[in-house]
């Protein structure tokens, strides 16, 4: 079963990225593209180059690295809820990068993922410190109300910056908006170092993450040390997080809703549910990334507003149908 | 006659009950220090004696512009806004029980916001009559009901109300979205407005705005004490409430388009002022527990005293530049917030 899901899925990617090379504004056909690797037409292989190429390659890529961070942080709070923009960690670093564009106008772009990073995982132990006061006899949801409150804070400190000095848009713009279009090869060459530090993590701590569906004291007893698992997974996300938003800005609900759609397809097993996740995650993206161009056709429509018009109403309904939400064990 | 003055004395005790008078008479000093204070300050000082001679109309006309047609206006906005707020938080957490429940953490700002900012749009692409006052006030509410119609209409049956609430954030989500989709196909002025509006700030504050806001507020505030017993009831106890039986889901719908139509109010004026509606309800619940009207009379002193004096830090903090109030607020909240919801779960 895991492997029809998994050509399945890598089946439709394959085919969604054709859709998000061809389609759009202007239409193309797979012939042009095979002639345009034989014979050069240098308008046609910039438009390419320059629009369509970096969105085929960006969506999969950040839409991957936001399902697997939603996954890691669900799992390794055992929160239905957790996910980067829920947990207010795009916020973080949105702020962050917003005050330092503020204070000190052209930054460089490795400054700025750096600073994104580590705000990330300020806020994520800032959160887990909270949750150390939060008791699992408690409702579910007192995480995830934490971080979005704490997300209203600093969306409001980043509008004030960007109300004080406009010019601090133009330039902080690829993390103020959840958008692909206009985003360049060169911002994801820069992110890709955090992505691949990632997946190092990440494989080294796969096999390990099912131990999370034990309590906390379970999994000292094994002779693993919890916090220091978690910590890991905490600074895996955060890089894919910190990544991915410096390509594509805050998009939301990716890293909640898909890790609980790899869920229900893939019940157990982190090993088989984090690939799933990703493959699911890459899909979603780019074909939300395709579906922004036709919205209001001629024009693009950003990503993010894609995301929160089909994730918003996906989550209400999911919060509504399921009546006890519950930590996982 | 004597037994007269007794029942009378016996009717306000019970309104205002004695713990609580000295805190809203505090609270009253307050407001009105506050409220000289933000006619004084500024990037003009102007003395107290200034202000009374500008308010009579016996000085120079720059100093009579300025107190009148300036800081009035802002005021008087600023007052309305936070009382609102104040008073909207309170009547949510009353009437969910969740401790966080409030205009902006519901979604009822945001949804009130998207539908200002998409008549602002309509006035824009030339539909003269959005833009009118009367109008915005009317699609705020319009917009706070409709957020609260689909939360009640998802969560009535469900006993776990925080799930309630956390839509309301799932829901501000998208409307933050629509917002700054609109903000990006408008291409104008207007997109200036919505970042406005998109944190609160009094600094649009204008006369012919204040009448119609002044007017629905007295209206919903008249309201809101009419139904003072029914407040009591709620906060007494949900299964009361229950065995009230279908009057009491009456009650409750009234007290939520209360609620709906004091966030309007606040957002038509000045746009999503955050916190105010969470942090001043408890706060009152600390100092006066008891008694619904007094409570209902300081969340409206506090909110109004706590906006204004925000607004003077804004505008005072960064002297030549000017600070949306709503980043104000937004510092002053969030650590009470975090306060409240973590001292919760240690109980």
């Amino acid at each position: 079963m895991p492997r029809r899901l998994f050509f399945g899925l890598a089946g439709s990617l394959v085919l969604a990225a054709l859709a998000s090379l061809l389609t759009g504004y202007r239409w193309l056909s797979p012939v042009q593209i095979f002639h345009l690797m034989s014979a050069p037409d240098p308008a046609l292989s910039s438009f390419v180059l320059e629009y369509r190429l970096p969105r085929m390659l960006i969506a999969p890529i950040c839409g991957a690295a936001l399902a697997v961070a939603g996954l890691l942080l669900q799992s390794v709070t055992r929160n239905p809820l957790a996910a980067p923009d829920i947990l207010g960690i795009n916020a973080a670093a949105s702020m962050c990068v917003v005050l330092a564009l503020f204070f000190i106008p052209d930054l460089a772009l490795s400054w700025l993922n750096l600073l994104a990073f580590l705000a990330a995982v300020g806020m994520t132990c800032l959160l887990l410190l909270m949750l150390r006061q939060i008791d699992e006899r408690d409702s579910v949801l007192r995480l995830p109300l934490l971080g979005t409150v704490l997300s209203l804070l600093f969306s409001s400190v980043t509008q004030t910056v960007l109300t004080l000095d406009p010019a601090t848009q133009d330039q902080a713009l690829s993390w103020l908006t959840g958008n692909i279009a206009g985003r360049s090869v060169a911002q994801l060459i820069a992110a890709l170092p955090w992505l691949l530090v990632a997946l190092v993590l990440i494989v080294r701590l796969l096999p390990r993450l099912d131990l999370f569906y034990l309590g906390d004291t379970q999994i000292s007893a094994l002779g693993f040390h919890p916090g220091r698992l978690r910590l890991m997974a905490i600074l895996a996300g955060s890089l894919l997080v910190a990544g991915a938003v410096s390509v594509v800005g805050p998009i939301g609900f990716i890293g909640l809703l898909i890790p609980r759609m790899a869920h229900f397809l893939v019940p157990h097993h982190h090993r088989v549910r984090l690939p799933v996740a990703a493959l699911l995650g890459a899909l979603a993206l780019t074909l939300a990334d395709v579906l922004a161009r036709f919205i209001l056709f001629p024009e693009d429509v950003p990503v993010g507003a894609v995301t929160a018009f089909i994730g918003g109403p996906v989550l209400l309904m999911l919060l509504y149908r399921r009546r006890r939400l519950a930590y996982a064990h | 006659m004597h037994t007269d003055r007794v029942v009378r004395q016996r009717f306000f005790s019970g309104l205002i009950p004695a713990g609580c008078r000295r805190f809203l008479l505090l609270a009253l000093l307050a407001v009105s220090l506050v409220m000289l204070g933000a006619l004084m300050t500024g990037p003009l000082a102007i003395p107290i004696e200034g202000i009374y001679r500008a308010l009579q109309h016996e000085t120079d006309p720059l100093l009579q512009l300025v107190v009148n047609e300036l800081r009035m206006p802002r005021l008087v906005l600023g007052l309305i806004t936070g009382a609102s707020l104040a008073v909207a938080g309170f009547l949510l957490q009353t009437l969910t029980r969740v401790s966080i429940a409030s205009p902006a953490v519901m979604g009822l700002s945001d949804g009130a916001g998207l539908c200002v900012v998409l008549a602002l749009f309509l006035g824009d692409r030339g539909w003269e009559g959005a833009t009118s006052p009367w109008m915005l006030a009317a699609v705020a509410f319009a917009g706070a009901g409709l957020v609260l119609l689909i939360l009640r209409g998802l969560f009535r049956l469900d006993p776990d109300l925080e799930k309630m609430v956390f839509s309301g954030l799932v829901i501000a989500a998208v409307c933050k979205a629509s917002i700054s989709l609109l903000m990006l196909i408008s291409q104008s002025d207007i997109a200036a407005q919505a970042q406005l509006w998109l944190v609160g700030s009094l600094a649009q504050a204008n006369r012919q705005l204040n009448h119609y806001l002044l007017g629905g507020f007295i209206v919903l505030c008249l309201l809101t004490l009419s139904a003072y017993r029914q407040i009591a009831l709620f906060r007494i106890s949900e299964s009361l409430m229950m065995s009230l039986g279908e009057s009491a889901i009456r009650q409750q719908r009234f007290l939520y388009a209360l609620a709906a139509g004091f966030t309007a109010i606040a957002v038509a004026g000045a746009g999503q002022i955050g916190f105010v509606g969470l942090v001043v309800p408890h706060l009152v619940q600390r100092l006066c527990p008891r008694g619904v009207p007094a409570q209902l009379l300081g969340n409206l002193l506090c909110g109004a005293a706590l906006v204004v004096l925000a607004d003077i830090g804004a505008r005072t903090l960064i002297a030549p530049y000017e600070l949306p109030v709503g980043i104000i607020t937004a510092f002053i909240g969030v650590p009470c917030f975090l306060v409240l919801y973590l001292k919760r779960g240690k109980q």
